[in-house]
């Protein structure tokens, strides 16, 4: 089942931007497929608060963007992961997996669920 | 940091709409493509991958909004980057040239600091609001004459009595000047202080608050009220050290015991004269007396609401027409009241004086503008090539205008700063030297906000216009030229010399606009103090008064035959040529009566009547006043003697333009009913050098004793060093006696100059730092001009041009510059003379020898000038010149 972005915790939404970043420079378009990808289509972004995401990342310095052009040779705008958004995604992340084996050690607690 | 032009371009075209839409747009296409690819049509691809993306125009907005805040932050961010660095530039270039810097840094202080002074003073004599309620109701009261309706005559008892009980225009009017001095005996000291007799509502109409306990008002007027004096702040300092135990102390004044009810506050400034203490004065025991008439009192009053000044103004002639026909006095006088308002009364005189001042100024800075212009013109001409290599690397024409613009203003600035400090101290020297003129003297006025705008407005436009005229020039400069090959001998130069002349030349004509100006106040001032009084006044010959107010001297008898003592002491005194006394001398007012001529119709004297003042044996000889025909006032001019008057010349013109008056009688209003027999003519004397002189009628004073007088001495020395003595003669006949105010003639005469002098000496000192700035700026472009054309004189001095015409080439040159520039001041200062026309005396606004000695004072420096680089130019050895290029 896909998640809506309501769903989505803001937080959540920038560290999967700053993770789709990670590995090389990308265009809007090219981090919602990164993150369907990923995910197996289960987190479904909206693709219209990403944006909106993508400035605030930008006003944080975690990422810039330069006009660039696209695998078919399009205009399009390029986000890069900055050196502060590399740090920031790595505390993130770790928060992240502290958090979630935490909920999962509460989870799997006998009684069993099922 | 980015290339220059990469930086300061990157903006330009910045289209934050577009760009979002472009984004946005591409996300939508690929997701329809990557739709299509599946094998959706075109239309159901692009449907789903809208309903994909959500609310598109919502998000654009979002995004627009922040992209566009984004924007205007960084181009502000830019800019300020950008102004720092060019002032980092600046003042990188400006220690790098340090006598440069300190030459226009000291031009622009004295330039800025002399207009902040001068603003200082101009603020709060002319612009701050007086310190009384509602000082634009407030109205002083004077008696002019239909023929000069704008005269400051005092006013009688009687109109202000039916003023405050007639006048519907008018409210609150009120007696306050009633001068005359006062002798303290304290238990060490014995002192003279200045008073003024005032109303009971005085105080109230001006809000005026006390320091210390009360102001007089309704109680102090009860005649059985014990007698009060209120203190100025001043004299309660000065004399009481601010003892706040003097409240319900009593002082002997005069002989009578005065009680101390209060001290006024320190910022009260009384609206005319500066008395040092006030008592009560009932003007009806004087309603009821042959005084009654006498113009002797100063009066101030309120305009009733709604009432305008002119609406009041038309009330008093009103009132002065049916006044005609009822006294004698108005046969002749036909005098009228005015009502001027309060600070027209109060600084009217001074206005004009602060305007010259402040104009000069202005001129100053002006010229200290067009000068540091000139200088950084020939500087930008030394770092053309800086300025083409970083053309080159892109900065913009505008760019390179602003780093001047920018040079230019820190150095202005930093000039207000200087000058600022320069104007505190100027701002004192000022008041100081104006004091006597100001009418708020006192403190020296403070540097507030509205003095510190001005001078930061003045800082910034002056640093900005001084960068502009160098900064267009550079602008229109071509860069490639200037790169391709060297400046020196390029049209470009040829160009900047052109416009260095037009600057000089503008100099030229401001300094000479100051040295006309100065020129002409000068000889005012030179043409007052040898203008005939028509008496002595110079340090031989010493004023004072001596007043006899206690019980003692209460009969007329026994107040003769004290003065008749005190003269013969007086004038045993060795050094003591001469002495006689007068009632009021000529210099502290004369006293104005109509004079009727026995036997005919009219009465005599012009529109104000004549001066009238009783005088002792020895009056006339101790000024040196000639005697025209007759005898003078004599010693034996007693009562009980034939009653006689002594009469001016212009008097005995009037009365008897062919005859003589001499055995003619003569009968004074106001005085008594005597008639007297006219036995001498004397000449006529002057208030001062800028007013004509009255008629005049001089009786005994023996015959009509009074119980004070001034006191003239004339003596063989140095007339200021007999005060001492005098002081111990007078009070060997009675110790509680003072000679008060002693001053030389010289000293009064001197100080009534005071509002010439004020103009003159600034003006002069701003003339004479025009020429000092005018003459720099003079050799300073001759200099780069000489530097710019080494090559070309390299050439001539080679073809076998001699030395002599060289040096003439460049003389020639700066000295036409200097004509030209003279030539149209001197236009201009013909037009701007007029303004000063109020404030000369004994010249004209157009004087030909004014004009023409500064035209040679500014030719001549400017000569001097030229021959410094002229004769650089002369030593020019045409083998280097030449190999130098």
């Amino acid at each position: 089942m896909p998640i809506g972005s309501t769903d989505l915790l803001q937080g959540t939404l920038q560290i999967l931007i700053l993770k789709a970043l990670f590995a090389e420079a990308a265009h809007g378009y090219g981090i919602a497929r990164w993150i369907e990808h990923t995910t197996a289509d289960v987190l479904r972004v909206e693709e219209g608060s990403l944006y909106p995401a993508l400035r605030r990342l930008e006003d944080k310095a975690f990422v810039k963007s330069d006009w660039g052009l696209s695998e078919n040779n399009r205009r399009a705008k390029f986000y890069t992961l900055t050196p502060a958004g590399r740090a920031y995604l790595r505390s993130e992340a770790a928060a992240w997996t502290r958090y979630s084996s935490a909920v999962t050690r509460v989870l799997r607690a006998a009684p069993a669920l099922t | 940091m980015k290339p220059g032009w990469r930086r300061y371009f990157r903006f330009l075209g910045t289209n934050v709409k577009g760009e979002v839409d472009e984004e946005l747009r591409f996300h939508l296409e690929a997701r329809t493509a990557e739709f299509e690819q599946r094998g959706y049509s075109h239309g159901e691809a692009e449907r789903l991958a809208h309903e994909r993306f959500g609310d598109a125009d919502g998000v654009r907005e979002v995004l627009e909004a922040h992209d566009s805040a984004l924007l205007h932050r960084e181009q502000r961010r830019e800019y300020m980057g950008d102004l720092m660095q060019d002032i980092r530039v600046s003042l990188r270039g400006l220690r790098r040239t340090p006598v440069f810097t300190v030459a226009v840094l000291a031009t622009l202080a004295l330039g800025i600091g002399a207009n902040t002074a001068v603003f200082s003073v101009v603020s709060r004599e002319l612009l701050d609001p007086l310190p009384y309620r509602a000082s634009d109701r407030l109205v002083l009261l004077y008696t002019g004459t239909t023929e000069h309706p704008e005269g400051r005559g005092f006013v009688s008892a009687k109109d202000i009595v039916r003023l405050q009980r007639t006048s519907r225009s008018l409210m609150d009017v009120e007696v306050f000047g009633f001068y005359g001095g006062y002798t303290y005996i304290g238990e060490r000291v014995t002192d003279s202080w200045a008073g003024a007799g005032v109303g009971a509502t005085f105080f109230r109409t001006l809000g005026v608050t006390p320091a210390l306990g009360r102001l007089i008002d309704d109680r102090d007027l009860d005649p059985a009220a014990p007698p009060a004096v209120v203190l100025s702040h001043a004299l309660w300092l000065r004399a009481f050290g601010s003892d706040s135990t003097i409240i319900g102390r009593t002082l002997s004044l005069s002989g009578i015991q005065r009680t101390v009810i209060g001290v006024t506050s320190a910022s009260f400034a009384p609206p005319a004269r500066r008395p040092e203490l006030w008592t009560p004065l009932d003007l009806r025991p004087i309603l009821a007396s042959r005084a009654a008439e006498n113009k002797m009192f100063q009066a101030a009053a309120r305009l009733a609401p709604g009432v305008s000044v002119v609406q009041a103004q038309s009330e008093l002639n009103l009132m002065s027409k049916t006044a005609d026909t009822q006294s004698l006095d108005s046969r002749a006088i036909r005098a009228i009241l005015s009502a001027v308002p309060i600070r027209d009364a109060m600084v009217g005189d001074v206005r004009p004086i602060l305007l010259v001042v402040m104009g000069a100024a202005l001129l100053v800075l002006l010229l200290a503008c067009v000068n540091v212009a000139g200088l950084f013109l020939a500087r930008a001409s030394a770092r053309q090539r800086e300025m083409a290599v970083r053309a080159a690397l892109g900065a913009g024409r505008w760019r390179l205008a602003r780093q001047l613009v920018t040079e230019t203003t820190v150095l202005g600035v930093a000039g207000g700063v200087l000058g600022l400090l320069f104007a505190v101290w100027g701002k004192n020297a000022l008041v100081q030297i104006g004091g006597g003129v100001l009418p708020s003297t006192g403190a020296p006025p403070s540097i507030d906000a509205s003095v510190l705008g001005f001078a930061l407005t003045l800082s910034l436009l002056t640093g900005a216009v001084a960068g502009l005229i160098p900064a267009l020039l550079s602008a229109r400069a071509d860069l490639n030229v200037t790169l391709g090959e060297s400046s020196r001998g390029s049209s470009d130069g040829r160009q900047r010399t052109r416009i260095g002349r037009v600057l000089v030349a503008g100099q030229m004509a401001l300094a000479i606009m100051l040295l006309v100006g100065a020129g002409l106040l000068g000889r005012t001032l030179f043409a007052l103090q040898h203008s005939d009084l028509g008496y002595r006044n110079d340090q031989h010959v010493l004023t004072f008064h001596v007043n006899l107010s206690s019980t003692a001297y209460r009969s007329p008898a026994a107040q003769t035959a004290f003065f008749t003592t005190w003269m013969q002491r007086l004038r045993a005194i060795p050094g003591v040529e001469q002495a006689g006394m007068i009632l009021i001398s000529p210099w502290n007012g004369w006293n104005y009566s109509t004079v009727e001529i026995e036997g005919r119709p009219t009465v005599m004297g012009d529109s104000s009547g004549a001066a009238v003042a009783p005088v002792t044996e020895g009056y006339f000889s101790s000024l040196a006043m000639p005697l025209r025909s007759g005898r003078a006032i004599a010693a034996t001019d007693r009562e009980g003697s034939l009653p006689v008057a002594v009469v001016s010349e212009r008097f005995a013109h009037q009365g008897w333009p062919t005859g003589s008056p001499i055995g003619a009688r003569i009968r004074i209003d106001g005085v008594d009913s005597t008639w007297r027999s006219v036995v001498g003519v004397v000449g006529d004397v002057r208030e001062s050098p800028s007013t004509d002189s009255p008629p005049a009628v001089y009786t005994s004073a023996w015959q009509h004793q009074q119980s004070g007088y001034e006191v003239i001495v004339h003596a063989s020395g140095n007339a200021a060093l007999l005060v001492p003595t005098i002081q111990r003669e007078l009070r060997g006949i009675d110790p509680t006696l003072l000679a008060g105010g002693p001053r030389t003639m010289e000293d009064i005469f001197r100080s009534s100059l005071a509002s010439q002098r004020l103009p003159m000496l600034f003006t002069a000192a701003f003339a004479v730092l025009a020429l000092i700035l005018a003459v720099l700026g003079m050799y300073g472009i001759m200099a780069y001009a000489v530097t710019l054309r080494t090559r070309e004189i390299g050439i001539r001095a080679a073809l076998g041009g001699g030395r002599g015409d060289i040096l003439g080439l460049v003389v020639r040159e700066g000295l036409t510059t200097a004509v030209i520039g003279t030539a149209l001041g001197a236009a201009v200062a013909v037009a701007a003379t007029r303004i000063l026309a109020g404030l000369l005396y004994g010249v004209t606004t157009r004087d030909p020898a004014t004009f023409v000695g500064a035209t040679v004072v500014l030719l001549i420096a400017s000569t001097a000038a030229c021959l410094v680089p002229a004769r650089r130019a002369m030593m020019i050895n045409p083998v280097e010149a030449l190999r130098a290029e």
